[in-house]
């Protein structure tokens, strides 16, 4: 817990600041609904990042890591979170609970993945080398390590994840510069992340309206309004 | 340091803005001193043993980005230094190498060729006695300096470009660190996307009225001038301000380490720095007790793109920074700075200011790519 | 540095007494010969704290590895491998020796540059150099003080809180303490006739008579503590693998070696003493425990003890000390049968649960 200047925090300017209050409450759900869509990417693909693998050769692969930061196919963009920004009450967490990065030919895998703000999250090295996952809560421009932790052995190590006041994770092995990954720290388990095709769908939704929005970790944020129905399905669709 | 005092009608109102605010600090009129104005950066100073040329540019912006150079090859210059990052690092406090954490906040590699006192106890006087600092540091880099010369030698790339830029038969870790430090000169803000340094130049309407506002806020009422003066925007001297320490030291184990690591490497003794529930600063290069707290005054420019703040980074924002000025700084160890008082500004002042502060920031930030990195060769047999 | 060769005396009378069964103990006078493994000398609780320390990869500089990578238990306390591997983004250009029985060693490592009787010096050779464990002394001795269950383990041998050297010489007594047992050769130089095979006992006579092994392969743990040239052929993967010859040319430019950036073989003790006729001499190394420490020789070239004695039936390789055997296939059976007889039970040491960091009163230090 950091001390923090007292004086002035509370005023307006200040949001970023606030710790956001997490109140969401996990259940069951009955005559819920959808909302399923895609999420566009127009224009120049951005190339990705190149990083060269100077290390752990034969584990890790030789010559250049590209680092797919903007994932396109065919007009799709893959690995954008849509969630629901606001829920109080809704389903139960399911695998988002259990969350599991596995450190496999020094890839992170998944390389997003959704995870509970305040949760646990399993770290496997299946790899016969030192990683080193570092994750940090991306707050504005600062980014805040939630942990940092040498892991030479295979096998799994709990972790827990904290995002106090934002909900993007960055993970990055400071053991090889060229792994990089994100999560989304889910206030709610309304959140996926599209696949390939820049598709995704939101289940078992309560009726009502919410307000859906599209993250991703380089393009930004993007938002829009949905009415859910008992048993329907509601389109939404993100251009970046 | 010698700073090129430009006459210019908006500079010598700046600085009477100054001295009248200077009453309001406390300092007699007649007896204010007069500190150089902000202005634009003039050009680098380049020392005479190590002269920049675009080959050897070209050669240090490798080796910034090569993890080899390093122990275990995963923590190369642009680690901590990240041009994405603001050319620091966007942490608290930076990371270490894998296994270790740093102690303190990563700098900015913009503008630190202005510098004479770098790292945050200022104590080294060149980015060429910097480079070694931090790629041999065992929180840093950790590397060996044979190892790493060695290295180079089989990558025939370097020993083709090293021969040409330094005229040797083989790399030398010694001119690898010159080449780096060639490569960081010209790391510099651009004078034409800085609002800022664009209305000294002339263009009136480069600062939106709040941020001019702000200036008279830190020529005046504010007092910011007093440390944060001349073309840098710091006076480069040693200042306490009571900025609180991070939490992470009482919770992080990886941190006490390495605090304590510090310390004996340093040159305390271990009964002093056991006792410390501080990072003690600038008492470590002096081991004067009145130094303990003290830190070398940053540079304010760019300041948009380099969060958080302060030596351990517990200021996410320019506004967290100017409350903690405003209230009169904190309380955290002793020798803080007579010139750091409550201020009184108000709500409007406070954001005037820091429109102002964003001023000194370019509009966009200078970003670069990965350059390709060459590859180990075999050595072959009979080189003559 | 200097080093002496000690002159050794070979006689055909030595191997007919040994055969006639001297008692215990007893070693003939004029003659070298193999002897009983005595019984291994160290401090219980510094080396029950050095076993912890032994397996912990806090003891290198990234976490990476710890002492037990390339001295493995599992793997007869060496690693399997022909070239070991270093530190991470570092590979070796020699032979990971085993740790069995080195506290009875005249000479640690290939080039035999460090003395068998400080076990703490190599130690900490071993986890500050570049290409093995790159740490800090110093960062190591603070990241041992951050776990509590270390400091009360410390306590137990000494007042003060872990640090510096000393840590190194802990880690020692553990090492120290790894010592084979049961082989059976020593059973029989202990005058258990039946402890040895008849082939055996053949290959015994070879070893001591025509074979002549026993001129450098003598004493407790079969070895003069001396540096000898086989010509050994060297190993390709060094020059072939960039991280290879790295690490060796870094190794000769750091000892002060004149023309190391043209070094293509492994010149052995000569990195270290400069002196011409030291080029490709390598220490003996002990001839216990074989069993379980292919492959063979300073860099790995020799995998089975077959291809060995072939090796040495041959003469060894251009350039060495020496000379053709003429041994026939039974002969060399014998021998190989015999080498095996000086293997001990398997020593088996489990990695213990290491400790976490824990966090400590900040201020109070």
């Amino acid at each position: 817990m950091k001390k923090r200047m007292a004086a002035g925090i509370a005023t307006a300017g200040f949001c970023l600041l606030m710790p956001v209050a997490q109140a969401y409450e996990a259940g069951g759900v009955t005559g819920g609904g959808k909302v399923a869509g895609k999420v566009t990417f127009r224009g120049a693909v951005p190339a990705p990042r190149e990083i060269a693998i100077t290390k752990d050769n034969e584990v890790c692969g030789a010559g250049n890591r590209k680092v797919v930061e903007v994932d396109v196919k065919g007009g799709g963009l893959r690995n954008a979170v849509v969630y629901v920004a606001k829920i109080d009450k809704g389903k139960a967490w399911g695998a988002i609970e259990k969350p599991v990065i596995d450190q496999k030919g020094c890839v992170f895998t998944p390389d997003a993945l959704i995870v509970k703000k305040v949760g646990n999250l399993i770290v496997r090295n299946s790899d016969p080398v030192l990683h080193n996952m570092h994750t940090y809560e991306m707050i504005g421009s600062v980014r805040r390590t939630i942990f940092n932790a040498a892991q030479p052995d295979k096998g799994d190590v709990p972790h827990e994840i904290n995002a106090k006041r934002s909900n993007f994770v960055k993970i990055e092995c400071d053991a090889h510069d060229f792994m990089h990954a994100w999560a989304f720290a889910a206030d709610n388990p309304y959140a996926v992340a599209t696949a390939a095709d820049g598709s995704f769908t939101l289940d078992n939704l309560p009726v009502g309206t919410y307000e859906i929005k599209a993250w991703h970790p380089v393009l930004g944020e993007k938002s829009t309004s949905v009415t859910v129905s008992a048993g329907g399905t509601a389109s939404a669709s993100f251009g970046f | 340091m010698t700073f090129k005092r430009k006459a210019t009608a908006a500079a010598i109102a700046v600085l009477a803005a100054g001295m009248v605010g200077s009453a309001q600090m406390g300092i007699a009129a007649g007896n204010a001193p007069a500190f150089p104005p902000l202005g634009p950066l003039p050009p680098v100073k380049v020392p005479a043993d190590n002269p920049m040329t675009p080959e050897k540019v070209a050669l240090g912006k490798l080796l910034f980005w090569d993890s080899r150079l390093g122990g275990d090859a995963s923590t190369p210059c642009v680690a901590c230094h990240t041009p994405g990052m603001g050319w620091g690092e966007n942490g608290e406090i930076s990371r270490g190498y894998p296994g270790t954490s740093h102690w303190r906040n990563s700098q900015t590699i913009l503008n630190s060729a202005y510098y004479n006192k770098l790292f945050w106890e200022g104590n080294v006087t060149s980015l060429e006695a910097q480079a070694p600092s931090a790629a041999e540091g065992n929180v840093a880099g950790n590397g060996d300096r044979s190892m790493m010369e060695m290295r180079l030698r089989f990558i025939p790339e370097y020993v083709e470009r090293f021969k040409k830029v330094f005229g040797t038969e083989w790399p030398r870790m010694t001119h690898a660190y010159m080449a780096i430090a060639a490569f960081e000169r010209t790391i510099v803000s651009d004078a034409k996307q800085v609002p800022f340094d664009r209305y000294m130049k002339g263009d009136k309407s480069a600062l939106s009225d709040s941020a001019k506002r702000g200036m008279a806020v830190f020529n005046g009422k504010g007092g910011c001038i007093q440390c944060h003066n001349g073309p840098l925007a710091s006076d480069q001297k040693f200042h306490a301000l009571g900025v609180p320490e991070n939490e992470l030291f009482k919770t992080e184990p990886l941190l006490q380490i390495t605090h304590r690591w510090e310390g004996y490497q340093k040159g305390i003794s271990e009964e002093k720095y056991r006792h410390f529930d501080q990072d003690v600063g600038y008492y470590f290069s002096t081991k004067n007790p009145k130094d303990i707290g003290k830190w070398r005054t940053p540079s304010l420019r760019e300041l948009k793109y380099t969060a958080p703040y302060m030596h351990d980074g517990v200021f996410y924002t320019l506004e967290e920074v100017v409350d903690f000025y405003n209230q009169g700084g904190g309380s955290t160890g002793p020798n803080k700075s007579p010139l750091i008082k409550p201020l009184g500004l108000n709500d409007a002042e406070k954001k005037d200011l820091v429109a102002f502060l964003e001023s000194l920031s370019m509009d966009k930030p200078l970003l670069m790519d990965a350059p390709k990195l060459p590859p180990y060769q075999p050595m072959k047999a009979a080189r003559k | 540095m200097k080093l002496k060769l000690k002159p050794h005396v070979i006689t055909r009378l030595a191997g007919a007494l040994a055969m006639a069964g001297i008692a215990a103990g007893v070693a003939p006078v004029q003659a070298a010969d193999l002897q009983p493994l005595p019984e291994p000398k160290f401090n219980q609780e510094q080396a029950d704290l050095g076993r912890y320390l032994f397996f912990d990869k806090r003891v290198s500089g990234d976490v990476g590895i710890s002492c037990s990578t390339c001295h493995n238990p599992q793997k007869g306390w060496g690693d399997g491998l022909a070239l070991s591997k270093g530190y991470p983004a570092s590979e070796y250009f020699r032979n990971s020796p085993t740790l069995l029985n080195s506290a009875f060693k005249k000479r640690f490592l290939w080039d035999g540059r460090l003395d068998g009787s400080d076990m703490g010096t190599l130690v900490r050779d071993m986890i500050t150099e570049a290409h093995t464990m790159n740490m800090d002394a110093r960062l190591m001795h603070e990241r041992v003080k951050q776990v509590p269950e270390y400091v009360e383990m410390w306590k137990k041998f000494r007042k003060d809180d872990p640090n510096g050297m000393r840590i190194f010489n802990v880690i020692g007594e553990f090492v120290k303490s790894v010592v084979s047992k049961n082989a059976p050769i020593d059973k029989f130089l202990k005058g258990d006739q039946g402890a040895l095979s008849d082939e055996q006992k053949q290959g015994y006579a070879l070893f001591k008579g025509k074979a002549n092994c026993v001129s450098c392969h003598n004493g407790p743990l079969g070895s003069d503590g001396n540096l000898h040239r086989t010509g050994v052929p060297e190993n390709p993967a060094i020059t072939a693998e960039p991280l290879r010859h790295i690490t060796m040319l870094r190794h000769y430019a750091t000892n002060g070696m004149p023309n190391y950036m043209n070094a293509h073989t492994d010149v052995g003790s000569y990195a270290i003493t400069k002196d011409a006729k030291d080029k490709g001499k390598f220490a003996t190394p002990s001839l216990r425990d074989l069993k379980y420490t292919a492959p063979y020789m300073h860099n790995g070239m020799l995998g089975t003890l077959d291809e060995v004695v072939g090796f040495y039936n041959k003469g060894g390789g251009a350039g060495g000390e020496l000379k053709p055997l003429n041994l026939t296939d039974v002969e060399k059976r014998a021998l190989v049968s015999f080498l095996g007889s000086l293997s001990g039970d398997p020593v088996v040491v489990e990695e213990p649960k290491l400790p976490a960091y824990q966090v400590r009163v900040f201020g109070k230090n």
